[in-house]
């Protein structure tokens, strides 16, 4: 036998005996999956043909002026939601999807004696077509004891400082609002939120299965809310506020992350005026491998973590495996990578 | 089906199955379990090595088959029946595999495979090191020597379901067989 035989012989492992049931009881629950679609055949000179007249269009369009259309003051929850510090911006103001049900079990057997309080400060860097890198905001996660209303909690927060040297070449510092929750030591469910920025006040409260929220934008156009939505779930269930990355942070230090780990999360995003359209959707976590990271702070043994939301977002995280700390995030696109890693800790790592 | 099947005379074997296929069809478009657990035991084996070969590892083809078949009753409305089925799911399959594929990173960790027990891994010296140098293969050289060589698929092809023009396929399994040719000779 030739070895390109040898190839075609190889053997491959039998799919598990249990994934049928898992595909059926994923339709049974209501999970749909959209499959590429075939693409046509274009050839590169169609293609090119096709790019060339797309920007002799643009080029005249942008040439033509005109007046611009003019902010729709009526729509206030937009320009609202656009005014807080989310990130990525997918959690602004979109047009909301039906909720995708989670792909796994609810997490559970929470290691939460592992959980512990420090200061993490990262790096964040873009990476556009592999080539330009900025690497201007950094962001530090603190989490430390703290009381509430006679409660033991931890207290979280974040802040961001960014350099914005764009639309010129002149660099200003642009400090986001600090971010901050208590969390139940016990279940690791956010109980409180505050956002207090310039001009605006963002508050959530969660009683129970319900997450109150509150919004209050000062200035010329005073404008505010007041919301409340169910969470899905267990009432003891962890879940996290969608994109505030410190919660993610913590609930990594307490996950049995192991070889095959999988569980599910729900995270509450904002509610908005409508709360059927409220962005509470789950993310999904999965243990994918395993590796040494080397990242400014130190080199780490990390857990590498699938995090998914819905069909479009996947972020990986990788978690040291002795103390659970998040170590690195990346956002992958095809033509567009967001990272960061981590730059120093308090305590120092082990 | 049933009356197909109990068939009169002159009813072949081949003519049974595409009969009972295009029932299973029928039924996996309207959503009814049956039918798709009838698509998954024709097909699902198959599928889930062409998804274990481009990805490298058991879980993600686990998560690509359980995407595929829970997305196929939807998707089997784009079939059109004029070509295999079987062919159409290995294409639908390889583009889920690819898409998990071009998500991933590989720099410095290792895949969640490459540290499971080697009893999970076929049994033979010269089929593991054939295995260990696939696994070894940078992505996109590896779905290229995968789909061609293995699924048998022409330039033309691996270049659409890739993306690429044929003539970058032929010089991406050009370079995948260098690379593993050099892989197995340094390992004996």
């Amino acid at each position: 036998m030739t070895w390109k035989e040898d190839l075609r012989a190889l053997p491959a492992p039998e799919p598990p005996d249990e994934l049928l049931s898992r595909i059926l009881a994923s339709r049974a629950a209501g999970v749909r999956v959209v499959l590429p679609r075939e693409r046509p055949t274009v050839s590169r000179r169609v293609a090119l043909l096709l790019i060339a007249a797309a920007a002799a269009v643009v080029l005249m369009m942008s040439t033509r002026g005109g007046e611009r259309r003019s902010v729709d003051t009526a729509n206030a929850y937009q320009d609202i939601a656009a005014a807080l510090p989310f990130w990525p911006p997918d959690a602004m103001a979109q047009e909301a999807r039906p909720a995708h049900p989670p792909r796994y079990e609810p997490v559970r057997n929470l290691r939460v004696a592992r959980a512990h309080g420090g200061t993490w400060t990262y790096q964040a860097c873009s990476v556009f077509d592999d080539v330009l890198t900025k690497c201007h905001a950094r962001f530090t996660i603190a989490v430390s004891k703290a009381e509430r209303d006679g409660q033991s909690v931890w207290l979280v927060s974040q802040h961001e400082k960014t350099v914005r040297d764009w639309p010129s070449d002149a660099k200003d510092t642009i400090r986001t609002p600090l971010d901050s929750a208590y969390v139940d030591p016990a279940t690791l469910r956010p109980i409180y939120h505050e956002i207090n920025g310039k001009g605006f006040h963002f508050v959530r409260r969660i009683t129970g299965d319900t997450v109150h929220e509150t919004l209050d934008i000062g200035g010329a156009h005073p404008r505010s809310w007041r919301t409340n939505a169910s969470i899905p779930g267990a009432r003891d269930a962890p879940f996290v506020l969608r994109w505030a990355r410190f919660d993610v942070a913590l609930l990594l230090q307490v996950l049995p992350l192991e070889r095959g780990w999988r569980g599910s999360v729900y995270s509450v995003g904002l509610v908005g005026p409508d709360p059927s359209k409220a962005a509470i959707s789950p993310i999904d976590l999965r243990v994918v491998g395993s590796g040494r990271i080397e990242v400014p702070a130190g080199t780490f043994d990390c857990w590498k973590v699938e995090l998914r939301q819905g069909d479009d977002t996947r972020l990986t995280l990788w978690a040291s495996k002795d103390r659970g700390w998040l170590v690195k995030t990346e956002l992958r696109e095809p033509d567009f990578r967001a990272e960061s890693a981590l730059l120093s800790a308090t305590p120092p790592a082990p | 089906m049933q009356a197909a099947a109990s068939g009169g005379a002159g009813t072949s074997i081949d003519q049974i199955d595409q009969i009972d296929q295009i029932d299973h069809i029928a039924g996996a478009r309207a959503g009814e379990p049956k039918a798709l657990a009838s698509l998954y035991r024709a097909y699902g084996a198959a599928l889930y090595r062409l998804a274990y070969r481009l990805t490298g590892t058991p879980q993600d083809a686990e998560d690509v088959v359980h995407d595929v078949f829970v997305g196929l009753p939807e998707a089997l409305g784009r079939y059109e029946e004029r070509g295999s089925l079987v062919g159409w799911l290995k294409r639908v399959t390889a583009r889920v595999a690819l898409m998990r594929l071009r998500t991933r990173t590989r720099r410095g960790e290792v895949t969640l495979d490459a540290t499971l027990p080697t009893v999970d891994r076929p049994a033979e010296v010269e089929s593991e090191a054939l295995r260990s140098a696939i696994d070894a293969l940078p992505d996109r050289l590896r779905s290229v020597l995968v789909l061609k060589e293995v699924e048998g698929y022409s330039h033309a092809e691996v270049g659409q379901l890739l993306g690429i023009s044929e003539g970058a396929s032929r010089v991406r399994l050009n370079r995948a067989m260098k690379r593993l040719r050099k892989m197995l000779e340094d390992g004996r």
